[in-house]
């Protein structure tokens, strides 16, 4: 589906706005808790998005810094077949999550001793991630692309690029909530 | 006196003031709380999804308040200019996360207060309560008015009544803005205004 960069950031601060309010008042047993070893907790699921965040972000920074302000309309959204099928393979249908994959060794999250700030680390990210869409508003970003963590020749347009994070993201918020179900 | 300071004290007026005797101890609270803010054109004041931190008057410029339809498109709902109060208001009273944006349209310069220091205005100054009652009538009437204009007017009709009531600042923002907020395509009110003129 098409989207454009008002609902990507109402949709982004719908998720911030999730972890802040919801996420941020559970006990730290309660996000710390995994059903085993190969598991994740909360708070390991959160490092593991910011971990993401922070390797998309100079890209997103560079390429919006170098591109030329917009003559008042944003740019049009284009899409990559590849984009489009990545973006429909991370978004959960419901509560399911589709497509079951592993994750890459880089975006493992830390042992959980050093996660106690993961929560406000995410937030900050987010923060950011949310000025980047809001930066990529006001320019003209036709034709541009940046690499993705799928492979340096694989790269998708800037929004479709958003998008495929916040998929990817709406992926992990539904393994959050199944956390929570869990440790109950 | 600087001509910001006259324009803030002549907002602060001409909306408190209509309704409230604005004591000197309450006038040095509001010139102290009320901070001003600018924002480029296209900058947020209230972005959808997130919890609206201030209510504005503005001090020029024009906003635009909207929520996206299923498609993505803006429907717009209403606009702030010189003297009006801004932001979303449901938003900032209930602390939830806002269902619309508000957005500047042009370089815009407003003066914010933040929720706890507008609950402080109320509870320090119980008279202000006079403006409150009189604030929600006025969006309560506008927005039935409106609400009839648009089930029972023509799209012309709708585009006479609004000139009528509009300042020319309005009239000098991209048309589909206006023709959102009444409801039309951007070629029928480029069409109805090109009869007027």
């Amino acid at each position: 589906m098409e989207v454009n960069y008002e609902q990507m950031l109402e949709h982004s601060n719908r998720n911030a706005h999730y972890i802040k309010s919801e996420i941020g008042r559970k006990s730290s047993s309660v996000l710390n808790w995994k059903e085993n070893s190969k598991k994740w907790s909360v708070l390991e699921v959160l490092d593991h998005l910011t971990k993401v965040y922070e390797l998309y972000e100079p890209n997103f920074k560079s390429v919006i810094e170098q591109s030329p302000e917009s003559n008042g309309e944003s740019s049009p959204m284009q899409r990559t077949l590849l984009g489009r099928l990545s973006i429909y393979s991370q978004k959960p249908k419901g509560q399911k999550v589709r497509f079951k994959m592993n994750t890459f060794s880089f975006f493992q999250p830390e042992n959980h001793d050093k996660l106690e700030d993961a929560i406000q680390t995410y937030l900050d990210k987010k923060e950011y991630f949310n000025e980047l869409i809001k930066s990529a508003r006001k320019k003209n970003l036709a034709g541009r692309k940046i690499p993705t963590a799928l492979g340096e020749k694989v790269k998708f347009y800037i929004p479709e690029c958003f998008q495929f994070l916040l998929a990817h993201e709406d992926r992990h918020l539904v393994q959050i909530q199944n956390i929570l179900k869990a440790a109950k | 006196m600087n001509e910001l300071e006259g324009q803030i004290k002549l907002v602060l007026n001409s909306n408190f003031g209509r309704y409230v005797n604005i004591s000197e101890d309450a006038y040095d609270f509001l010139l102290d709380r009320f901070k001003v803010r600018k924002y480029a054109a296209k900058e947020f004041l209230v972005e959808g999804g997130r919890v609206a931190r201030y209510f504005y008057f503005a001090l020029s410029g024009v906003q635009a308040g909207y929520l996206l339809n299923s498609k993505g498109e803006k429907a717009i709902f209403g606009f702030s200019y010189q003297g009006s109060p801004s932001g979303i208001y449901d938003s900032f009273i209930q602390q939830q996360p806002s269902s619309y944006f508000m957005e500047a349209l042009r370089d815009s310069t407003l003066i914010a207060i933040s929720k706890e220091d507008y609950d402080e205005l109320f509870h320090q100054f119980p008279e202000f309560y006079q403006w409150r009652t009189h604030f929600m009538e006025t969006i309560l009437f506008g927005r039935g008015k409106r609400e009839v204009e648009m089930l029972t007017m023509t799209a012309k009709e709708r585009f006479d009544a609004f000139i009528k009531r509009c300042p020319e600042e309005l009239l000098q923002i991209p048309q589909k803005y206006l023709a959102s907020y009444l409801n039309m395509t951007p070629e029928t009110f480029s069409r109805l205004r090109a009869l007027r003129d």
